[in-house]
Parts: C-alpha cells; sequence; structure tokens
C-alpha cells in the first residue's frame, strides 16, 4: 500500500486551504501510518477484493423521492439575516474573480 | 493543417416547481434572495431530499439522447471552496449519472454524424456572483435549480459540428419540454475543449470554461485553433490548461495550469440514499418522449415529399411541428397543410411577434379551409381572407364563409347568365375581341365578378368567357 509521506499531506492541506503547524503535520504522519497499518491488515481478509465498498449500511428499497412542490421558502431578510453586509438584499463578500466556478 | 478535436460539456437548468434538493421555488425572480430555503445557504443539520421531477426530466434527456440508464438514483459531492457555493461542496452525479454511453445524431450541412455522449448527469446550480471594483455580491436564488450536464465524447473536429451539436442539444431539450434552455436567461452555459494534433492521437487538452452563448462558443474555438496552430507552427508546445473567454475581445486567456488542478475529492453524497430506479418508472418517462427534431424533418422530406427548406422551417419550433403534424393527422394534405403553415400563419406570428399558442386557430380550421378551396366553395384568394378572420377570431372557416356570403357560384347556369349579360352590356368590346390580348379576357372576368361580389368561380368564369366570345362574333 502507497505510504502517505509528508508532500502528499501538504498538497492536501493546500488543496482543502488549510493552515498547518509542523507538529501537526508529524502527527497526522504517524496517524497514516496507524491508519494504513489496519488498512493493510484488512487487505489480507480473504476475498476481500469481491467486496464492494459500503456508503450505505444497508439497501433500502422503500426511499420515495420528494414531490415537485415549492413549499417554504426563507423570506429575504431570514435569508441574509446572517451575512455581516448586505446590498440590495445581496450578500457582500471581498471580491473573488478568477477562483473556481 | 492540424486536425481539431472538440470536446462539449454542456449545463442546462431544469424548469421545475422546486428546486432540486430543497423546497425553495425554482423561477424566475429580481428580487435577490428570495427564493430560497435552508437547503440552499448551506446550513448546518440540512439534509438534502432530491427532487422527483427533476431526476424525471434527467432522466427523459438522458433516454431521448440514447444513454444507458442506471439501476438507481446516487449523488456524489464534488468538494471546492469558493462563495458561490456555500455548503462547500456541490452536490452531483459522478459514480452512477443519469445516463452513459450515449449519442445524439445531427445534421451538418446534410451529412447525418452521429455524437458520443459520454454522459449526462444531475446537479444543482451555484449561487449568482456579481463583481465589483471592490467586493463581489452573492444572490442565493440560483443557488440549487436543478442543472443537467451533458459531456460529449472529443468527436467533434469543427466549429460548424461543435454548433450544430449544440443547437440540436437545444432543440432536443426544448422538444422534451424540460427547460426553455434559452442562454440569453443564463439557462444554457458551456465549456469548450480543444486539441491540436498532427496525427491520429490527441493533442493537448485547453478547457475553455463557463461560455455564456453558442456566438461565443464559436468565437473561442475559432480563437483557440488560430492560438494552437500559431504556437505548434512555431515548434512549441500546447500547454494543457484551463483558459477563459473575454467576452469583449474574444480572445481566450489563461485560467490554471494542469499542474494547479483542483482534486474535488468526489465521494457519494451520504445524506441522500439510493433511489432505485424501475422499468416502470423508465416506461412512464419515455412514453413522454416526443419525436426529435431531426426524425421529423426527415419524415417531412421522405414521408411528405415537403422541401428541405420547408421541413426546417416547420421543426425549429415543436409548436409549430406539432400543430403542422395535427393539420396532416386531421386529413390535410401535407404539402398544402405546409404551405399555410410555413406561409400565412407563420408570418402572421413573426408580423405580431406571437408564438401560435396566442392563436385561437386550431390545426382542424386548417384542414378545413384546404376542403373549402378544393371543393371550389371558395377561391384560394378568398381563403386569405378567411385565414385572416380565423386567426383574428377563432371562429370556424365554414361560419365565416356563410356569414361573409362567400359561397362561390358554382352552379353553371347561373354562371353563364352573368357571362352573357355582361357581353351583352360590352357589346363593342366583346365584337373586338381578340384571344391573342389576355389583358382584355382580365377586363370580361372582371365584369363578372363585380357583378356576382368576387363570387363566381374563376375558373368557370374564365372558361366560359372564352367559348361565349370565341362564338360572340360568328
Amino acid at each position: 500500500m502507497q505510504k502517505i509521506t509528508r508532500e502528499n499531506i501538504q498538497d492536501y492541506a493546500l488543496k482543502l486551504m488549510f493552515k498547518m503547524k509542523d507538529e501537526e503535520f508529524e502527527t497526522f504522519e504517524k496517524e497514516f501510518e496507524t491508519i494504513l497499518k489496519h488498512m493493510n491488515l484488512i487487505g489480507q481478509i480473504d476475498g476481500i477484493e469481491k467486496v464492494e465498498p459500503m456508503t450505505f449500511p444497508f439497501k433500502n428499497t422503500d426511499v420515495k423521492l420528494r414531490k415537485d412542490v415549492a413549499t417554504s421558502t426563507l423570506t429575504t431578510d431570514d435569508a441574509v439575516k446572517n451575512a455581516h453586509e448586505t446590498i440590495y438584499d445581496e450578500v457582500k463578500v471581498p471580491k473573488v474573480v478568477g477562483g473556481e466556478s | 493543417m492540424y486536425k481539431v478535436t472538440i470536446g462539449l460539456e454542456v449545463h442546462c437548468e431544469l424548469e421545475s416547481n422546486s428546486k432540486v434538493f430543497s423546497p425553495a421555488i425554482n423561477g424566475y425572480t429580481e428580487a435577490p434572495n428570495s427564493h430560497v430555503a435552508y437547503q440552499d445557504l448551506g446550513f448546518p443539520g440540512i439534509l438534502p431530499v432530491a427532487n422527483e421531477e427533476a431526476v424525471k426530466r434527467a432522466l427523459k434527456v438522458s433516454m431521448a439522447m440514447n444513454c444507458k440508464t442506471p439501476d438507481e438514483i446516487i449523488f456524489d459531492r464534488k468538494n471546492y471552496y469558493y462563495p458561490d457555493l456555500p455548503k462547500g461542496y456541490q452536490i452531483t452525479q459522478m459514480t452512477k449519472p443519469v445516463g452513459i454511453n450515449g449519442y445524439v445524431d445531427i445534421d451538418v450541412n446534410g451529412e447525418i454524424k452521429r455524437v458520443d455522449i459520454h454522459d449526462t448527469h444531475l446537479e444543482e446550480d451555484t449561487a449568482s456572483l456579481d463583481h465589483y471594483d471592490t467586493y463581489s455580491l452573492i444572490d442565493y436564488n440560483r443557488s440549487g435549480i436543478p442543472l443537467l450536464e451533458t459531456v460529449t465524447e472529443p468527436c467533434l473536429h469543427s466549429k460548424e459540428e461543435a454548433l450544430t451539436f449544440l443547437e440540436t442539444y437545444r432543440s432536443l431539450i426544448v422538444y422534451c419540454g424540460v427547460s426553455e434552455a434559452r442562454s440569453d436567461k443564463g439557462q444554457m452555459r458551456c465549456d469548450v475543449n480543444v486539441s491540436l494534433s498532427e496525427t491520429e492521437e490527441l493533442g493537448s487538452k485547453v478547457e475553455i470554461k463557463n461560455i455564456n452563448s453558442f456566438y461565443n462558443v464559436g468565437r473561442a474555438i475559432d480563437f483557440e485553433i488560430e492560438r494552437q496552430t500559431e504556437i505548434l507552427q512555431n515548434g512549441g508546445v500546447v500547454e494543457q490548461e484551463t483558459r477563459r473567454l473575454d467576452d469583449e475581445t474574444g480572445e481566450t486567456f489563461h485560467m490554471r495550469s494542469k499542474v494547479d488542478a483542483v482534486d474535488y475529492k468526489y465521494f457519494i453524497e451520504p445524506n441522500i440514499a439510493p433511489t432505485p430506479v424501475t422499468d416502470e418508472m423508465l416506461e412512464e418517462i419515455r412514453k413522454t418522449i416526443p419525436m426529435l427534431q431531426l426524425d421529423r424533418k426527415r419524415k417531412y422530406m421522405d414521408e411528405y415529399g415537403l422541401s428541405e427548406y420547408d421541413a426546417e422551417v416547420l421543426v425549429k419550433v415543436k409548436e409549430d411541428s406539432d400543430f403542422f403534424q395535427e393539420c396532416v393527422d386531421a386529413g390535410a394534405d401535407p404539402k398544402k397543410a405546409c404551405n399555410w403553415v410555413t406561409g400565412m400563419l407563420m408570418g402572421y406570428l413573426n408580423e405580431n411577434e406571437i408564438t401560435i399558442k396566442d392563436v385561437p386557430i386550431k390545426p382542424v380550421m386548417i384542414k378545413e379551409l384546404i376542403d373549402l378551396v378544393d371543393n371550389k366553395t371558395i377561391s384560394s384568394k378568398q381563403a386569405k381572407e378567411v385565414f385572416e378572420c380565423m386567426i383574428e377570431t377563432g371562429k370556424e372557416p365554414n361560419v365565416i364563409v356563410k356569414e361573409k356570403g362567400m359561397m362561390q357560384i358554382t352552379d353553371d347556369n347561373a354562371i353563364h347568365d352573368v357571362v352573357m349579360e355582361v357581353l351583352k352590356e360590352n357589346d363593342e368590346q366583346a365584337r373586338s375581341y381578340n384571344p391573342e390580348k389576355t389583358r382584355m379576357i382580365d377586363f370580361f372576368v372582371g365584369q363578372v365578378m363585380k357583378k356576382t361580389r368576387g363570387k363566381a368561380n374563376p375558373a368557370k368564369t374564365m372558361e366560359m368567357l372564352r367559348e361565349e366570345l370565341a362564338n360572340y362574333n360568328k
């Protein structure tokens, strides 16, 4: 199994926009080593390659989609209540051109 | 010359009453932040529930594009940080999109080309951002509107093919009745991938993101072909990158390189349980898919013998095409029905800038009008008058003809009496009649029409006049 290096963690931290201290990197490196050890153990179980990765604990065939009815909509005042600043009911943020979209 | 290869990623907002994962209204409004629910603002503890109608509409388009549909609906999270995405992730589909491996046939100057569809998936739209000098403003009304993204394989090889695909795709969406698909309203947006190569292998992929109109797609492709050709001709290497189009200049500019590619850390959205897609559900949806534009065009040309031009005019707007089809289904001759629909009807609609839904005319009325001309009850000139009255009032042609006393005189004896009367009154002209001079006969026809107030059958009148005049001097 591939080792998680300091470079990997730095890369993830950057992409996820986390600022991390050196000792935090050390902790992560150690923790990932332990995690990978456990994963390795699981990997040794017979027939594991035939087991599908689990996202949901059990299959529920009774799931219904929501009927297309427009109901609760917040008032504009409530919708922007938590904003630091608004202009004409829009939420004002620092200029963010050129990022992801 | 280098081989151009183009792939498209087309986003289209779907119409529905409520948003895709929240019960807020999906509809246009000028009031910012007025169609918003907790889910659209990414409040902690929210639980998204997928909208049945949005899912069905997405599946409908998927099937119309001959895609393979999934056995269950699941969603994925695409993680990235940007102010238009309050949750910090977009709910989209990657593991099991609503459609994979489909195709759409397009007609490029009479040649049918099959465009392969990689996948089509349902996701939520982001909030809209307006940028000012020193700040940006966010309106969350768009946040959570159902968005269908369709990705083609890199199988288009010219601007023309790319634009034809986009037009065809747009018409498919509109024909399916799932969206107006208007780019001027921001309902359709497009990412374009362009690569140039001297060999069969694909060159470096350059992606131009977020183009807001078909016209701009064309400009972006033109610019990229020119830019990349110049690099290659000078022995350079095209960098794999993401670019943006400057709407003002029509030039593209660097946004980010492949090395800075964002890792979206996709994983299955755990808050929405998988919903099975049953055969019954698919069958129900399949029944609602209408015959599409290109198939209709072929049918009109092959079965009805219409010209390519007429067929194209008829299929441009689905409602017009439906109307024409109903005329034919009611028993009207396709060519005659086509003449009425593409001529008088569309002329009237265009002149008044309205659609077929805005006029009280029904397809069966066109059929009746054609019959009235065919059985010589009215002349084709009178038919136009009836049509005008019909489209204004919604009255049936038979009723109009009666009300206006338009019934043509087709009774031979009645016409003959008038013809003889006219000749007697214009004895001098009748004597000097010369069959070579066509204006002469027109004069007599005019006189008969005047006496009958336009009701005499013109063909019969002409025939009788010729006969009587020929004998007049004998």
